[in-house]
């Protein structure tokens, strides 16, 4: 009986599926196409594979598709980002919006040895903002230049580029025709509304940034 | 129930036989897979993630890295080498590597020669090791020379070396060179690749892609546009060079999943 057991046991694990038995890497990098690359290849849009510019262009081109490493901006110039320490003034020199206030859904860069960045420069995408105005962000290679996927908690500091487009996503709203509203944006990207009001589907709001 | 016990038997025995066989081969064909995308690269790195079992493709023959130690068997006999990156010397039977340094994003401070007719190491020479990781990339036909390239994070940011192997004494310095790439015409010219560079207000925006032809001795140079960079074209990710039958075949590394090595052909001598 006991061989009989131990047959059935040797059976079930031959027919296991082996990507079950196969110790698999955490993936939390949304589908980063080029997790499992070799290194240092030239991607798809001109940074090197698994490095942190290929991924955070990577994330702008879910908004911006056209979006490589040699971007052409909102005033219609263009310039090459190069690496993470450039990607602050070359942002700012096609029309993109640099500031010190961190936004959701965007890069942050650092510059040489700055944010414990070595001589390159860092850029890292912004993933939450938290209520202390410190950013959780997520990167590829951080911990010793390892090319792999990376998360921390806490960030602050650094250049924070306003490029890829928000998905903002209002429901029942309607508009009264030339009334301005007062609105704030809360840090975790709440868009409050004064005086309250009832929008309806389909209308179209402008919203503007001062 | 003794035909039955039999049956079984002889089941799980088929079973423990494709258990090894099917892990084995899993490893094998992904491993090879891998491998066989990158023919014309000197070394495939397969590091999918630190600490999982790594191939590395040397001259066509598999190395199997474990822990940052690589294992090569020749005549059955198992030979260890340690390294991160590395470039096979065909001619001297030699495998040339650095290693990263663990407490920074750079390299430790020697190039090391390991010999895969000796089977050890025979020299290690101090390399200027400032900067990012830097790995070989290519030797001159006398293996007088070895380039070695700086990592770098976008297309246009890499800096390459031309380092004595005697002493490790740094010849030259490229700087902002399309991507870690050096072939040699001869043992004292060869080939990179280079973005043109426009720069406006201290930012700067690529252009073109030429080949430049350099020789080492006089310094002279020339060079051949050999692609245009913009948003979607093919040409810009055009990234590997190399000497085949005395033309300059420009590959995508890429690419070469789909074994696509004739992307552009051109003329060594620039003039034609």
């Amino acid at each position: 009986m006991k061989k009989l057991i131990l047959y059935t046991i040797l059976i079930l694990i031959s027919l296991t599926p082996l990507n079950v038995l196969a110790w698999e890497y955490p993936n939390n990098d949304s589908g980063y196409p080029y997790r499992d690359s070799t290194r240092d290849i030239v991607d798809n849009w001109n940074t090197f594979t698994r490095n942190c510019t290929s991924y955070a262009v990577w994330k702008i081109r879910q908004s911006l598709t056209n979006f490589t490493n040699n971007p052409t901006g909102p005033n219609g110039q263009t310039r090459t980002m190069g690496n993470a320490l450039n990607w602050d003034d070359a942002a700012s020199a096609i029309g993109y919006t640099v500031s010190s206030t961190p936004s959701i859904g965007n890069p942050v860069n650092w510059d040489a040895f700055t944010g414990g960045a070595y001589s390159a420069g860092h850029v890292a995408w912004v993933e939450r903002i938290n209520n202390n105005n410190t950013v959780f962000i997520s990167e590829w290679n951080w911990n010793d230049a390892d090319g792999n996927y990376n998360e921390r908690d806490g960030i602050t500091g650094g250049y924070y580029l306003y490029i890829a487009s928000s998905n903002i996503i209002i429901q029942n709203v309607t508009v009264q025709s030339g009334q301005t509203y007062n609105s704030s944006v809360s840090n975790n990207g709440t868009i409050t509304v004064l005086p309250e009001t009832t929008f309806q589907t389909g209308s179209i709001v402008n919203l503007s940034i001062n | 129930m003794k035909l039955f016990k039999r049956l079984m038997l002889n089941i799980s025995l088929v079973a423990l036989v494709s258990i090894i066989l099917l892990n084995s081969t899993y490893f094998l064909i992904s491993g090879q897979e891998n491998l066989l995308s990158y023919p014309s690269y000197p070394v495939s790195y397969i590091a999918n993630h630190s600490n999982e079992k790594v191939e590395a493709l040397i001259d066509g023959e598999v190395f199997n890295i474990e822990n940052e130690k690589v294992y090569k068997k020749i005549n059955n006999k198992k030979i260890e080498v340690d390294f991160t990156q590395g470039l096979y010397d065909k001619k001297q039977k030699n495998f040339f590597f650095t290693k990263q340094s663990p407490t920074s994003w750079g390299s430790e401070k020697y190039l090391y020669t390991f010999s895969i007719r000796k089977n050890k190491v025979i020299a290690k020479v101090e390399f200027d090791n400032s900067g990012y990781y830097k790995y070989p990339i290519s030797i001159s036909p006398d293996s007088k020379i070895i380039a070695i390239a700086e990592r770098a994070q976008s297309v246009g940011e890499v800096t390459i070396l031309l380092i004595n192997l005697e002493n490790g004494k740094t010849l030259l310095k490229l700087e902002k060179v399309y991507s870690p790439t050096l072939e040699w015409i001869n043992k004292n010219t060869f080939v990179y690749l280079s973005p043109s560079i426009k720069c406006i207000d201290q930012t700067c925006v690529q252009t073109n892609i030429e080949i430049i032809k350099k020789n080492l001795l006089n310094k002279n140079a020339e060079s051949k546009v050999v692609g245009r960079i913009d948003s979607n074209g093919v040409e810009s990710k055009l990234d590997n060079l190399e000497i085949i039958n005395d033309e300059i075949v420009l590959t995508r590394r890429l690419d070469n999943k789909k074994l696509d090595k004739t992307i552009k052909k051109f003329n060594i001598d620039f003039n034609k």
